[in-house]
């Protein structure tokens, strides 16, 4: 065949696919087109066909004489899907990785960033472009499952179970890899995470690879509890995957447009979806498995409150100013506003989003245990005040004392700090938080030590000094109900108090920009005196990109 | 003037004067009664609207003043070169105006929309071709076009017009099944100039587009340019430190050094007003040629003579600095036609747009 045969043949393939590519993400086209002529994939795909061609091979051979009337479908099964997993959970999450930072490191990026096309495009047509290989892949293996089927003891329900949660994994995995593709621009930090990561989708795929193995043989009941499960792993891995959509879609968003709203939205409804499930379950179940008295409710509050520090810690340390198109762009209605204002960027605001569902915590904690006597019909339902002496209730609120305490201290001193160094940084902010928090937890001991406490114990019982130690000093209030736990409390509730007073006028200071924004004239004139202004501000705050 | 001067008068004089820019189809009202504020000398008749307007434009890099008051217009059809030694703020303005960073004070506008305020109407007006480019492995001509086509959302047919469109305008049909990355420098040139007219945008932002073309490649871009202003109407906005390339291709200039403008005005007005300067100044270097071997002597000579400051002898050449009036000069002249001399030649240094640039940058490195 001619050149120019060729040609004229892939122009008439491009005019026919143009007539229905429109509504295609570009991204997806322009993978599929590259990765059409690219050497990875295409060995990728033939060394998959190969690997079936000789797990068929051979496995016939093994089992020939055995084949007829032994369940050896099984075996093919794992097999081939070992051969699957590998690409699925190593090769296409690596490749989306690679993919996303190349595409930044090639100056390519720029250039389609001031294009039309949006940054959630840009992820999203990146996903879609690892899900189309991840199905090209199933295409190739399907025929030889299809194959294992005609064997012994091949069980659909399973092989299904399986084969979908394999390609939600693949995608997870995959969501995972663009985020961190995204982070962090230094080389030596990046040759780092590709091995951190090339090690993680390794373990990933043995797991896999073994929890496969599990209940191909028959390792998993399905039952509805199985099922119930499954739909719970589903719903958390779809909040994060959610999540972690937003935070590589910010990660690619100009730093003056509006990067945490996404972010704060998804975290929390992660919040409000984790307490509908728990109040779901314990309604199905308390007749059952749970009591009132358990400790059912206090874990979901430890695993809420865990989410909000992990949020703090990112929300508290932003930059306060909002910028000009963040001004703009806010709704005309107060109410929206009102509703918007704590999902806004901006330190302040995040505190106050995250103290709000903290202490929001104390009340959905004490309704889920009396929802669960409830649901159990036990008769001696408990009385508020009952709910709130209980020991565990005592050791959640010290946990939320603890959390606003560091998460505020952290966002003063990173206000602090960007106002005496304006070129500080939300990373700057976050490693003082962190080495405050670490500083708080080792102290007491170094104290302890240096005046000798520790010489002559053998057993190391905590001292009152250690209640700037949350770490010891939630210990200690979880197993046990005394003076010294009563104290604990008291701090912790206390230092939580004080912290938030002190963030108070921050606080409103940060709503208040929110509610009641300083909207920027877009067409104003501008004349020099605006000019004079605005380098005045740039001269005292340090920021040199305007902002407002 | 010098630069402060020069900001000073526009800063009153351009004060509210671009009025409420809403739409392109807007009537040009807002820009009546607009002064002067810097190169629409270029026999542009002040009615109409600016398509690229930066005003007092200010970007720091901590204490690096990359951008410190730059401004000026351009009007439709108009290609103004953006001239400054390497480091002088040309990238970082330029960046500005396609929207990839802030400024720290002052605004832009293209096609009347505020690069800060209004980003998206900014992005579909402007063309902007960065002086490096990535290039995609595994990707073709018409691939990569398509894409960017696709990316600035033209759909169903417009798409495969403008992609012609481009295809033709570029010459770079018979390439167009070629993998980009081994497209020769002049050639990915045209396909990046191809892909900023993807979307027909009316401002085109060209970040050094003739670096390291040859002279037959440079040639070919500047025809291309001057079909795309004055056919097409494009305004074009172009850097390069390629001074001599820039007479041709523009009609006016912008010279900035060490983030300020020195200089603004049409080629012919910047090139004029430096040799008035340089007439008025009394620094004046001279070269004479005198016949074989009597170079080191008039050398002598001549710094013996009253405002000369100091000779300089390349073979049987002498250059020399003279800072005497007219009269002086002709004394000077006079005395050396009767020595003994036998002079071949006598001039002052030719001014080429390179000497006026030479002159009015200064070198200053920050
Ligand atoms: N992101 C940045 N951070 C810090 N400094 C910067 C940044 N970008 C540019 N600069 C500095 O700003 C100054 C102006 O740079 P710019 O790239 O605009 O110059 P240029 O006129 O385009 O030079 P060239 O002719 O070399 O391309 C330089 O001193 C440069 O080092
Ligand atoms: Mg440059």
């Amino acid at each position: 065949m001619s050149t120019a045969e060729k040609t004229s043949r892939i122009d008439l393939a491009l005019q026919r696919m143009n007539a229905y590519s429109d509504w295609i993400n570009p991204i997806v086209i322009k993978e599929v087109r590259q990765s059409l002529k690219s050497k990875l994939f295409v060995t990728t795909f033939m060394l998959s066909l190969a690997a079936c061609w000789a797990i068929s091979v051979i496995g016939i051979m093994f089992f020939w004489n055995v084949i007829e009337y032994s369940p050896v479908s099984l075996q093919f099964f794992i097999c081939y899907y070992w051969v699957l997993a590998f690409a699925l959970f190593v090769v296409i999450p690596f490749g989306a990785f690679g993919s996303l930072q190349t595409e930044r490191d090639q100056n390519t990026f720029e250039i389609l960033q001031i294009t039309t096309l949006q940054p959630s495009q840009i992820v999203t047509g990146k996903l879609a472009s690892a899900m189309l290989q991840a199905i090209i892949l199933y295409a190739v293996i399907a025929p030889f499952i299809a194959f294992s089927s005609l064997l012994q003891g091949f069980d659909l329900l399973r092989v299904s179970y399986e084969m979908t949660i394999s390609l939600a994994i693949c995608m997870g995995a995959s969501m995972c890899c663009l985020m961190l593709s995204t982070l962090g621009k230094q080389k030596n930090f990046r040759t780092l995470m590709v091995l951190f990561l090339l090690g993680g989708l390794v373990s990933l795929f043995s797991s896999q690879a073994s929890f496969a193995a599990y209940v191909m043989a028959g390792g998993a009941d399905f039952d509805t509890e199985f099922y119930l499960w499954n739909l719970l792993f589903f719903l958390g891995g779809l909040s994060y995957f959610f999540l972690f959509h937003q935070i590589t879609v910010a990660q690619l968003t100009f730093e003056a447009e509006n990067r945490s709203f996404g972010i704060r939205v998804i975290a929390t409804a992660q919040f409000y979806l984790l307490w509908i499930c728990m109040y779901a379950i314990s309604i199905m179940y308390a007749s059952t498995m749970l009591r009132y008295s358990d400790d059912y409710a206090w874990s979901c509050a430890v695993i809420s409150n865990f989410h909000w520090a992990i949020v703090g810690f990112f929300a508290v340390t932003e930059a306060e100013p909002l910028s000009r198109r963040i001004r703009r762009d806010l709704p005309k209605s107060f109410w929206k506003r009102w509703l918007m204002v704590s999902f806004l960027p901006g330190g302040s605001r995040g505190f106050f989003l995250v103290t709000k569902h903290l202490l929001l915590t104390i009340p959905l904690m004490l309704g889920l245990q009396y929802v669960t006597g409830l649901a159990a019909g036990e008769t001696n339902l408990p009385t508020l005040s009952g709910l709130l002496s209980e020991h565990k209730t005592e050791s959640s609120i010290a946990q939320i004392g603890y959390i606003i305490f560091f998460l505020g201290m952290g966002r003063l001193i990173t206000a602090g700090m960007m106002k005496a160094a304006p070129s500080t940084r939300p990373a700057h902010g976050r490693v003082v938080m962190l080495i405050t928090t670490l500083m708080c937890v080792l102290s007491p001991y170094l104290i302890l030590w240096l005046v000798g406490y520790y010489e002559n114990r053998m057993t190391l019982d905590y001292h009152p000094l250690m209640v700037i130690n949350p770490v010891e000093s939630l210990r200690y209030i979880n197993d046990n109900d005394d003076a010294m736990s009563r104290l604990i409390f008291s701090f912790a509730v206390l230092a939580g108090g004080i912290v938030l007073l002190a963030n108070l006028p921050g606080t409103l200071r940060g709503l208040r920009q929110g509610l009641w924004p300083e909207r920027p004239d877009p067409y104003r004139a501008l004349d020099y005196s605006t000019v004079r202004e605005q380098l005045q501000r740039a001269e005292e705050t340090g920021v040199t990109a305007v902002m407002g | 003037m010098s630069s402060t001067e020069l900001d000073k008068s526009r800063a009153t004089s351009s004060a509210s004067t671009v009025g409420a820019p809403t739409d392109s189809a807007s009537p040009a009202t807002a820009i009546n009664g607009h002064p002067n504020p810097g190169i629409d000398a270029a026999g542009t008749t002040p009615e109409r609207k600016p398509m690229i307007e930066v005003r007092h434009l200010h970007r720091f890099f901590g204490k690096l003043k990359a951008v410190n008051n730059v401004s000026f217009t351009a009007y439709p059809g108009q290609v103004v070169g953006f001239i400054g030694p390497n480091g002088s703020g040309k990238t970082t303005t330029m960046r500005i105006l396609a929207t990839l960073d802030l400024p720290t004070a002052g605004d832009a506008f293209v096609n009347g929309y505020s690069v800060i305020d209004d980003p998206d109407k900014v992005r579909h007006a402007v063309g902007f071709m960065p002086d490096a480019f990535g290039r995609y492995p595994n990707m073709d001509v018409v691939e990569y076009l398509d894409f960017f086509a696709r990316a600035y959302g033209l759909r169903g047919q417009k798409r495969l017009d403008a992609l012609d469109r481009v295809l033709i305008f570029t010459e770079l049909r018979k390439m167009a099944h070629k993998p980009i990355n081994t497209l020769s420098k002049g050639m990915s040139q045209r396909l990046g100039l191809g892909r900023v007219l993807i979307h027909d945008p009316p401002v085109l932002i060209l970040d050094e587009p003739a670096a390291g073309l040859d002279p037959r490649a440079r040639v070919e871009l500047r025809e291309l340019i001057a079909v795309l202003s004055t056919e097409l109407g494009k305004t074009i906005l172009i850097s390069s430190h390629i001074l001599t390339e820039l007479g041709e291709i523009c009609d006016s200039a912008v010279i900035i050094e060490a983030g300020q403008v020195l200089a603004s005005g049409t080629i012919k007005d910047i090139n004029d007003k430096h040799l008035k300067d340089l007439a008025d100044s009394k620094n004046i270097l001279f070269i004479t040629r005198v016949l074989n071997g009597q170079a080191e002597a008039l050398a002598t000579w001549l710094l013996e003579q009253p405002f000369v400051l100091d000779a300089n002898v390349a073979s049987e050449l002498v250059r020399f600095r003279f800072e005497g009036d007219v009269h002086a000069q002709h004394d000077l002249l006079k005395r050396m036609i009767n020595s003994k001399f036998e002079i071949i030649e006598f001039q002052r240094k030719a001014e080429t747009l390179e000497d006026a640039f030479m002159a009015i940058t200064k070198g200053i490195v920050q």
